[in-house]
């Protein structure tokens, strides 16, 4: 579905890629404005150890394939971020499969691909280790639906275009992750045995 | 449960909120990363004539001219990662840092451009010689000599005016006039044009320059700099970033001033005494060499208003291939009401662009292009 653009006037980072088609320096200008939320978002999702890779690639990757970006929303950070998922996502199907060799050659169970990147995050907090293992527990598209949401402050129009999935599907992927997460770190108090009445 | 929902948002937007921004070292080196993926690009056949050294033609802050494309210049690793290799303060005062220093007190005190005003442009007016390179269906390269007259007007958002034209366009060698040959281009004078239009905010540059982020110290400044216009971590680069920044620029005085003391800081740079330009304006030159010794890139800074006169760019011999002589620099009032650039004017009037669509520049050939004064051949 082509997005009807909100706005008339080619943004600063459409008319910076426009002009890369015929002046590839002029790229530059789009990593300059958004390298370090993205590298940020990556880190925060997948951990600080492999950011600086994954940020870095998100950018290459954009670069070759400027030629298909569509400046509907004026702004390339959905664009970006929506490359980076793709890149977590295929980093990730790299882990599980070392993951599954290393447990068929009777290593220890390698942890699934994203634990093994939080535990690199840096962070120590009670709250964060509880929920990185709720997160652990979420569907993978909901997952991502939902962090690039709450960490990539994208609305459900740009998760949307990023994801290219109907907006639909976002609210319901964002409304179902949220309620799993409820679910997990605040479970039901579970009713306690009869009281005898004597 | 829409509470419920927004109560699990907010909880996540939390999660690792103590991770920082990528560091300076990271940022860099992503950002050569890209740089190389960039020159890599093969050049797509029939691709608008690219200008050598890279002088760009819209964004200023853009213009970076590629020393790893010249061989042999004293390109010494310096490290990726911060490790800039500048010498300190406890290094002796050279007569380069010496020089520097004395050219940014002055440079500090002027304020002979100001910064543009509301409604205001920063106009720049400049010849040269500069060549052209038109790129064949197997990649094989026309390059001719021209000499350049440009007129630019730069706001503080970045909107502006742009008149170039380049005319008395010349083979540089037989080889270069047999392989334009091949290419059906065997006069010359067909590669002459000229480019005149307006820009919208942002055109032109950066909508805002965000002098104000930049520091004064010189080091830190040099860093700043490096990572903002990019390039490979070499003093050479560094070199070139400076002149980046000081070409055309509303730079505030303070920055004018840090940005003459850090090019002291930078490894190889020589100082060149008094230099003369090809339009005869005389002045303070500083330069950076080849392997060998010999200059590649120097330029030519005035000691009366600290402003940048000339930069001249030399090949392995010593012949010089291409300099830029800036002869005016002034704050205006108004543009010449030049047509807007295509690609602004087509996008401005579409709802709904197909971006896969390569713009093409208004470009017009001039049938009579002004003579540059003092011009020489190199």
């Amino acid at each position: 579905m082509r997005l009807v653009p909100t706005t008339s006037r080619v943004s600063e980072d459409g008319a910076s890629i426009a002009r890369s088609l015929h002046d590839p320096e002029a790229f530059a200008d789009v990593f300059d404005r958004h390298f370090a939320f993205v590298h940020r978002y990556v880190a925060r999702r997948d951990g600080r150890d492999r950011a600086d890779d994954l940020a870095a690639q998100t950018f290459t990757v954009a670069f070759s394939h400027r030629g298909r970006y569509r400046d509907d929303l004026g702004t390339a950070r959905p664009w970006l971020l929506g490359i980076a998922t793709n890149l977590m996502r295929a980093a990730s199907r790299g882990d599980a499969r070392v993951a599954s060799i290393v447990e068929r050659l009777g290593g220890e169970a390698a942890a699934s691909s994203s634990a093994a990147s939080h535990a690199s995050a840096g962070s120590a907090s009670e709250d964060d280790e509880r929920l990185t293992l709720a997160l652990e527990k979420l569907q993978p598209e909901q997952r991502e639906a939902l962090l690039l949401h709450a960490l990539g402050e994208l609305t459900y129009l740009e998760i949307a275009e990023a994801l290219a999935i109907p907006v639909g599907t976002v609210r319901s992927r964002i409304s179902r992750a949220c309620a799993a997460l409820r679910a997990e770190l605040d479970p039901p108090a579970v009713a306690g045995p009869r009281r005898n009445h004597a | 449960m829409r509470e419920e929902l927004e109560h699990e948002l907010e909880r996540v937007r939390g999660y690792r909120a103590d991770v920082p921004e990528p560091d300076g070292a990271t940022v860099a080196t992503a950002r050569v990363q890209l740089m190389e993926a960039i020159s890599v690009e093969p050049v797509p056949a029939g691709a608008p004539r690219r200008d050598r050294p890279t002088r760009r033609r819209l964004q200023r802050l853009q213009r970076r001219r590629r020393f790893a494309l010249a061989g042999g210049l004293a390109t010494v690793g310096i490290g990726v990662g911060g490790a800039l290799g500048l010498t300190t303060a406890a290094t002796p005062v050279s007569a380069l840092a010496a020089q520097m220093n004395q050219l940014a007190n002055v440079a500090a005190s002027q304020d002979w451009t100001g910064i543009p005003g509301p409604g205001q442009y920063l106009y720049t007016e400049s010849s040269g010689l500069t060549s052209s390179d038109t790129v064949g269906s197997n990649n094989q390269m026309c390059t001719v000599s021209q000499v350049e007259h440009r007129q630019i007007w730069i706001a503080t958002d970045g909107s502006g005016a742009l008149n170039d034209t380049r005319g008395q366009s010349r083979f540089t060698s037989a080889a270069d006039q047999a392989t334009c040959a091949g290419m059906n281009i065997s006069d010359p004078a067909s590669q002459n044009s000229s480019w005149t239009a307006r820009f919208p905010a942002g055109g032109l540059s950066l909508p805002t320059n965000d002098w104000r982020s930049l520091s004064t110290d010189p080091a830190t400044l040099l860093q700043q700099v490096h990572q903002r216009d990019g390039g490979p971590d070499t003093p050479a680069e560094l070199f070139t970033n400076v002149g980046d920044m000081v070409r055309e620029s509303d730079v505030p005085p303070v920055i004018r001033a840090a940005l003459y003391r850090s090019a002291a800081l930078i490894p190889g740079v020589k100082l060149l005494g008094t230099q003369t330009d090809p339009t005869g304006q005389t002045g303070l030159g500083v330069g950076y060499p080849y392997d060998g010794g010999q200059i590649h890139s120097e330029l030519i800074f005035d000691q009366q208003t600290g402003r940048l006169l000339a930069e001249e760019y030399y090949d392995p011999s010593g012949a010089l291939t291409s300099w830029y002589s800036y002869t005016q620099q002034r704050i205006v009032d108004s543009v010449p009401d030049y047509p807007m650039e295509q690609n602004h004017a087509k996008a401005e009037a579409q709802t709904s662009t197909d971006q896969s669509q390569s713009p093409t520049a208004a470009t017009t050939t001039s049938s009579a292009p002004p003579q540059a004064a003092g011009t020489t051949t190199g």
